[in-house]
């Protein structure tokens, strides 16, 4: 059970890219993002993903892991991609045509579009997994925290999201230890014998009953929780120091530096 | 020192519950006290004398319902002076886990001095003073699940020194601790209260009770008893009427009174009977005197055997783990084996790996000569069926898990224990018959609980039902996963006789991960050591406490009587080594010529 929770762990390898300030990390991962998303040519998405792949080398990720994660993808690449070319996607008139069966015509135009299809996806999942490698969530919301804080005067509440959130990321290990440990208790039980009734539903009647207890579970912690909160003096966002400033250094600079270059040479293209 | 301002003052405190309705319950009825600026005081009580109740009232988590609390002189229903009460009284509360806030340790430890509002370079040395003090600073970026216990319960008292608290407060604090993290915890404390600290440490255990200078026993809501543990302990009259056990030391104390009249009358503490001791027992160097050992093997067939089991969690990703490192062992029928081991040694694994809920990587697992995993390869197989359960409806193998009041799942008692009778297919009437037995059994009548809703028993009472639950299997073989762990002194007598009644009476086979000495000893024919996933040693408890060495090195330790019988011994007095009890080592003592 928990080795589903390593999916998206971060690996501390110690490379500049997880040194980096975390507000950076998220500038860079959004402007990434949107690249790939907003870009519709072959040349920027090119650019793109050299960026995340020499990024991923800079990460000191080992290749292998970082390939896993695409290979899981890859058979819902290759439909994807048949389904474009199946379809025409990017057939406009004019295209220059490479082969033609029957009603099926493969333009160099359609070629073009399955082919930033493949390097977008390719990317983006390069990009997520890189994002989540290298970035252990206490940082994460504390840089989310800092570039949100500015919004204050908005009425958004920064710092009471980031406690949501750190509550949230600090109890799901435990709770699904819980939920795990409740289904074994119910399996040694005799569930899993299930008296011919077993199969997909014979488990969801299983795990109807464990709802109860976990909502219980859950809300007696939360109390207990709130009470040692409490008994630390928590009565807010309001007036409340700060352990760690965030600082950029000069990877930081020269990292942002690129980010901008990167954009203005998408932009330009 | 006797001028010193009080730092708590409490005045007449009543705190009433509001129950459902008309029931409400006087948790605290007129207690006052007064705890001056460098005392160490052990607050005891049975369950519901009103304990936690006060500890809650030290830094306004509650408030009086009559009567006044002052905390450094401020009453603590001034709502603006919260803030500063609660930097001068901080809490370490029962559960580690439940007091982590945040993602990291350092994160969490900074939690309570950045609600103080302070400069972040005051919150950072702090931090730093904080961890290095309870010893976890090389551990300040770990997320807190993955520490153990007692590690996180360190973390838990850092947070709270971090606030610079005058006094701290523990509320059953190492309840959830196995014994190093215990003993930990309790060495840190010493250290905090030489250095000025005020401790209040509230616990059911009366040995910890021996470490303050001051004991409060609470009764019903009531001070029974304001004095030194000296006086409380040595008044056996009086501890027996407070409903309170002796100290083991304190007990021998007594006995020993009768052998040498001049005995002095007031020990409390290993050390001060092993001194006491010495000069009155014989040193002539004689080679040790074993009690006799018990042949450890039985002619009947073995139930379960393991062999050469190895499991490793996370495996192929850079985090993996090896939880079982080639583990080998045989439990024969009647037999009540202790699996020992620190936290994280591998016991819960192995315990899993018999109730067939873990698949072996490699190695094997028979129960009654059967590989348990058949049974998840093919329903039909009758391999699998005579692993499910025989004509008599009787499984090989039932599990409790640690903490098993918190897997109850029926609304009501009788249908959480009827639970598994009813999957293995039994007509309403043998249903019944096996809830009632197996509800008895484990100390529950049925009558009146069948129909209680589980959620509105008592901690002791769902541990019961939850026994009731894995009972009601009719299994052969029986694991429990620290089945002791948390419960206060009376409950666990409890469930040690059940346990004592199933195998003894019923002929029930029990295998019992646990890290208490005392119950191993209270149980079982035989222990298996662990540590690291690996073997350590095995033998009969008598065997294993001729090296207690060995078992503190492996995260463990030895009842105190075996303690101080090893301390008498190593000074050269001549007595066994393998003492148990109190009373074979009063025995001991009182055989040895004079």
């Amino acid at each position: 059970m928990i080795s589903y929770l390593t999916t998206g762990q971060v690996l501390p390898t110690g490379s500049p890219i997880h040194r980096l300030d975390p507000r950076t990390r998220l500038l860079g991962f959004l402007v990434l993002l949107i690249a790939f998303i907003s870009t519709s040519h072959v040349g920027p998405t090119f650019l793109a993903l050299m960026a995340v792949i020499a990024l991923v080398a800079l990460a000191r990720i080992p290749p292998r892991y970082a390939l896993k994660s695409l290979w899981l993808l890859l058979p819902w690449l290759i439909v994807i991609v048949l389904v474009q070319i199946t379809l025409g996607v990017g057939n406009a008139p004019g295209c220059r045509s490479l082969l033609a069966w029957g009603p099926l015509q493969l333009t160099a135009c359609t070629l073009r579009s399955a082919l930033i299809t493949l390097m977008r996806f390719a990317g983006l999942v390069l990009l997520i997994g890189l994002f989540t490698w290298t970035s252990p969530i206490p940082s994460l919301v504390r840089g989310l925290e800092a570039l949100a804080s500015p919004l204050a005067w908005t009425g958004l509440p920064a710092h009471e999201l980031a406690l949501v959130g750190v509550i949230a990321v600090r109890f799901i290990p435990t709770m699904a230890l819980e939920f795990e440990r409740l289904q074994k208790a119910q399996r040694a039980r005799g569930a899993d014998l299930g008296g011919g009734r077993g199969g997909f539903l014979g488990r969801v009647r299983n795990t109807l009953p464990l709802i109860v207890p976990i909502f219980v579970l859950a809300l007696q912690r939360a109390e207990r929780l709130a009470e040692a909160m409490e008994a630390r003096a928590y009565s807010g966002g309001r007036g409340r120091g700060r352990y760690a400033r965030l600082h950029l250094r000069r990877a930081d600079w020269l990292a942002l530096g690129l980010l901008a270059l990167f954009v203005i040479i998408i932009l330009w293209t | 020192m006797a001028a010193a301002k009080p730092l708590i003052e409490i005045h007449d405190l009543i705190h009433t519950y509001k129950g459902n309705g008309t029931a409400s319950i006087n948790a605290l009825q007129g207690i006052s006290l007064t705890f001056r600026p460098g005392e160490f005081v052990a607050i005891v009580g049975a369950n519901g004398s009103g304990k936690t109740t006060l500890a809650r009232h030290l830094n306004a988590l509650l408030l009086p319902t009559r009567g006044q609390v002052l905390v450094d002189g401020t009453d603590t229903r001034n709502r603006a002076s919260w803030p500063a009460t609660r930097s001068q009284v901080a809490m370490v509360f029962q559960r580690p886990e439940d007091q982590i806030v945040a993602t990291t340790v350092e994160d969490d430890v900074a939690f309570g001095p950045e609600n103080l509002g302070l400069s972040t370079s005051e919150i950072q040395s702090r931090v730093r003073w904080a961890l290095g003090t309870v010893g976890m600073w090389d551990l300040r970026h770990r997320p807190p699940h993955l520490l153990s216990a007692g590690q996180q319960q360190r973390v838990a008292t850092a947070g709270a020194l971090a606030m610079r608290p005058r006094c701290l407060v523990l509320d059953e604090a190492t309840a959830m601790l196995d014994p190093v993290g215990r003993r930990e915890l309790l060495a840190l404390l010493r250290e905090l209260h030489r250095e000025g600290l005020t401790i209040l440490l509230i616990t059911h255990w009366m040995h910890e009770a021996t470490l303050a200078k001051r004991v409060v026993v609470l009764d019903a809501g009531r001070v029974a008893f304001d004095g030194s543990p000296r006086r409380l302990f040595t008044d056996l009259d009086q501890l027996a009427s407070l409903g309170l056990e002796p100290p083991p030391m304190v007990t021998l104390a007594a006995e020993m009174a009768h052998r040498w009249p001049d005995f002095p009358p007031d020990l409390l503490t290993l050390d001060e009977l092993a001194a006491a001791l010495l000069p009155r027992l014989p040193h002539d160097g004689v080679a040790p005197a074993y009690y006799p050992a018990l042949p450890p093997t039985r002619d009947t067939p073995p139930v379960v055997a393991v062999h050469d089991l190895r499991h490793t969690y996370l495996a192929g990703t850079p985090l993996a783990t090896a939880a079982l490192d080639g583990v080998s062992l045989q439990v024969h029928a009647g037999e009540t084996v202790a699996l020992l081991g620190p936290t994280g040694s591998g016991k819960s694994t192995l315990l899993q790996h018999i109730a067939g809920l873990l698949q072996p990587q490699t190695g094997q697992v028979l129960v009654n000569g059967q590989d348990v995993n058949a049974s998840r390869t093919d329903q039909r197989d009758p391999a699998a069926l005579a692993q499910a359960g025989d004509a008599l409806g009787r499984r090989p193998v039932g599990m409790l898990f640690q903490q098993p009041e918190q897997q109850l799942f029926e609304t009501y008692v009788g249908d959480d224990v009827a639970f598994g009778p009813r999957r293995l297919g039994l007509d309403r009437a043998a249903v019944r018959e096996r809830v009632r037995w197996a509800m008895e059994t484990a100390g529950l009548p049925f009558d009146t609980y069948k129909d209680r809703f589980t959620q509105s028993l008592s901690g002791g009472e769902k541990r019961k039902a939850a026994l009731a639950g894995v009972l009601a299997l009719h299994p052969q073989v029986l694991l429990l996963d620290e089945p002791t762990a948390g419960l206060d002194p009376q409950s666990r007598r409890g469930l040690l006789a059940t346990l004592r009644h199933l195998n003894r009476e019923q002929g029930m086979t029990l295998i019992i991960a646990t890290h208490t000495m005392e119950d191993v000893v209270a149980l079982a024919n035989r222990a298996f050591v662990l540590d690291h996933g690996g073997p350590v040693t095995q033998g009969t408890p008598r065997q294993l406490f001729r090296e207690p060495d060995l078992l503190v090195a492996h995260g463990l330790g030895v009842p105190e009587v075996t303690a101080l019988m090893h301390r008498l011994r190593a000074a050269g007095a001549k007595l066994p080594a393998d003492v148990l009890t109190v009373t074979e080592a009063i025995t001991a003592i009182k055989g040895a010529p004079a």
